[in-house]
């Protein structure tokens, strides 16, 4: 049993089984430049065929969970690192990693996506959630050799801290964390994406999206792995959110859009 | 010359809005004192000597009203039947929050009331003047921090002084008595999402989902109308978007008869909004803070205190809200008086005003 999964009580369920949820994405927009129009037969669209697979409980990570990894003391930053209203900010609120993975499968049909996106709606019911960052975004894309090496790596901002006795990485959430030395910490975090060409937008808001572009390799019958950072009241012990998913396709010069429905994810703040 | 007469110069020289005006009962001094063209000194001397004696024949055993005159070289701290003064060093320990040595005469006094409370009044400079009225504010703060245990309340000057001082020190609650108030957007009353973002929290302490409101600018709040024991928990940004609010509720009947805690910053407009909770509507207490030096306090101190009050309360019968919200203000470095009904208020109550 220990090997199926990061057995958390109460988090992933009782045996550590992640529990994936299978959306169609079938609603499309303007049908009528889809198909020929026929008020009869089974009027196929040739997009009809994908599916998204979604985590229903994912569970977010403390971002002071992976300084304390680190040993970066937020209290102890000096006064020109971190300012009084950011400790007065840090008294109130969490920064929370929160992961949005999906996988895209196509199980018929021979329609093949140009972009796929993801569209992330925090249900916050008054209270505070600010997306502080996205992950990845468009800056931390870095291109390889050959545009064979797609990965992305992102800065995490406090530069504070430094201990020799810190680890040199971790990960958390899919997302691998560095320790670079040096005069203060420097934390890079890394991860695989399926293409360089990202479009992320949503900081400052409780609605974010991304949008990949396809390069060379098919978008469907793998895994988007998108996250972000919320700051959530220290109180808050789940972030319920509503997430959807598309994918534009061509047919001829025609593109076009096909969407799932919105569906509910709780995520649990571990 | 008769006593209406005596009283107009008495306002007169006062200098007081008319609003403010308490029908003093002139004694023998001041008519004295008025009788041969006094000058402003003596009618000054003769009301403070009859606000003196005022507050001597309506303190009680259980409640004694006490005012602060400034002198030059420090403060006088006036009691019912003797006074205390206080030096400008020594005043300045108080207002960083310390006591007075024990056998100092005002650590004293404050120990002869180990159940009841003191009540600061308004005495005429403080109606002339408000630094006067804002420098014994200060040091009524202070007092109650120095002096945890020693209960200290705001200005009553009505025959149900004690009565109604009785309301907020004698009050127990549970957390159904709890009633928090937020504005909706419409009012743009800033208050950083105090409640909004630990209300989750507050109600897994036991807090009633029910009890927690938003009100909507033009719309009559809809809620259960308790009386007596309700502690109404309003926060907000101190302006003129929160008086309006504030307007609103009261004008609605929400706080007759009640308890309330204004979790706002201390700022000159504070008084005003205290004033008018208590005596345009009714309530029994109003809680304010003391904030920093600036007056100031923070949204993180009231969530902080908020929760805890709401811990302290979960699955316990009731307790006082007097010394609970002591405890958990002090808990988080908060200082605060509460506010018993004003003279404004008697007087519009017994028409002497319109």
């Amino acid at each position: 049993m220990d090997c199926r999964g990061d057995a958390r009580f109460g988090s992933q369920g009782r045996e550590g089984f992640v529990k994936m949820k299978e959306i169609p994405i079938a609603k499309v927009l303007y049908e009528e430049v889809c198909s020929e129009g026929a008020m009869g037969g089974e009027g196929v669209v040739e997009d009809r065929g994908f599916f998204a697979c979604v985590n229903e409980h994912p569970i977010g990570v403390p971002l002071d969970r992976i300084f304390d990894e680190f040993k970066v003391n937020i209290g102890s930053a000096p006064d020109d690192v971190i300012s009084a209203n950011a400790v007065e900010m840090y008294k109130r609120f969490r920064l929370w990693l929160i992961p949005h993975f999906v996988s895209l499968i196509r199980k018929k049909g021979k329609a093949e996506p140009t972009a796929v996106g993801i569209e992330v709606e925090y249900l916050h019911e008054g209270n505070t959630v600010s997306t502080v960052a996205l992950i990845p975004c468009a800056q931390f894309i870095e291109h390889g050799k050959f545009d064979a090496s797609i990965g992305f790596s992102g800065e995490v901002e406090h530069r504070f801290g430094n201990d020799s006795g810190a680890p040199k990485a971790r990960e958390f959430a899919g997302l691998k964390f560095v320790a670079h030395g040096g005069a203060g910490l420097c934390l890079r975090i890394s991860a695989d994406v399926i293409t360089p060409y990202v479009a992320a937008i949503g900081k400052g808001s409780a609605l974010c999206q991304w949008r990949f572009d396809k390069k060379n390799e098919a978008l469907f019958g793998r895994d988007i792995e998108t996250w972000s950072i919320v700051a959530l009241h220290k109180t808050q012990k789940s972030l319920r959110y509503r997430a959807k998913f598309y994918f534009d396709s061509r047919v001829f010069i025609l593109s076009r859009r096909t969407e799932s429905d919105w569906v509910e994810v709780d995520c649990t703040l571990d | 010359m008769p006593k209406a007469e005596i009283d107009r110069l008495v306002r007169e020289a006062l200098r007081t809005d008319q609003l403010e005006q308490p029908t003093i009962s002139v004694d023998s001094m001041v008519r004295d004192a008025v009788w041969g063209k006094p000058s402003k000194v003596e009618i000054n001397r003769a009301a403070r000597e009859s606000f003196r004696r005022w507050a001597a024949d309506n303190s009680t055993s259980s409640m004694e009203l006490f005012t602060v005159y400034d002198q030059s070289i420090g403060s006088t701290i006036e009691f019912s039947k003797d006074t205390c003064n206080i030096s400008a060093s020594e005043r300045a320990i108080l207002e960083a929050g310390k006591p007075l040595t024990s056998s100092h005469p005002l650590s004293r006094r404050l120990r002869a009331l180990p159940d009841g409370a003191f009540v600061l009044y308004k005495n005429p400079d403080m109606l002339q003047d408000a630094e006067c009225m804002r420098r014994a504010d200060k040091l009524a703060f202070s007092m109650a921090k120095a002096y945890p245990r020693v209960r200290i309340l705001r200005e009553p000057y009505t025959p149900d002084t004690g009565k109604k001082v009785k309301g907020v020190i004698d009050t127990e609650i549970d957390s159904a008595n709890v009633v928090c108030i937020t504005a909706c957007d419409s009012f743009s009353v800033t208050q950083w999402r105090t409640i909004q973002n630990i209300k989750p929290a507050l109600i897994e302490l036991g807090l009633k989902a029910d009890n927690f409101v938003e009100v909507r600018d033009g719309v009559r709040p809809s809620m259960r109308r308790e009386r007596n024991q309700a502690v109404i928990v309003i926060t907000g940004h101190i302006n003129a978007n929160l008086e309006k609010f504030i307007d609103s509720l009261g004008e609605a009947g929400v706080f007759s008869d009640n308890l309330v805690i204004l979790n706002t910053c201390n700022q000159a407009l504070t008084r005003k909004v205290v004033e008018k909770i208590l005596d345009d509507y009714g309530a029994i207490g109003v809680f304010s803070f003391q904030g920093d030096a600036e007056g100031e306090i923070r949204a993180s101190s009231i969530e902080e205190y908020l929760l805890d009050m709401a811990n302290e309360l979960r699955g316990k019968s009731k307790q006082n809200l007097y010394d609970l919200l002591k405890k958990v203000i002090m808990n988080k470095g908060l200082n605060g008086l509460w506010t018993v009904e004003e003279m404004r208020g008697l007087a519009l109550k017994e028409g002497r005003v319109s």
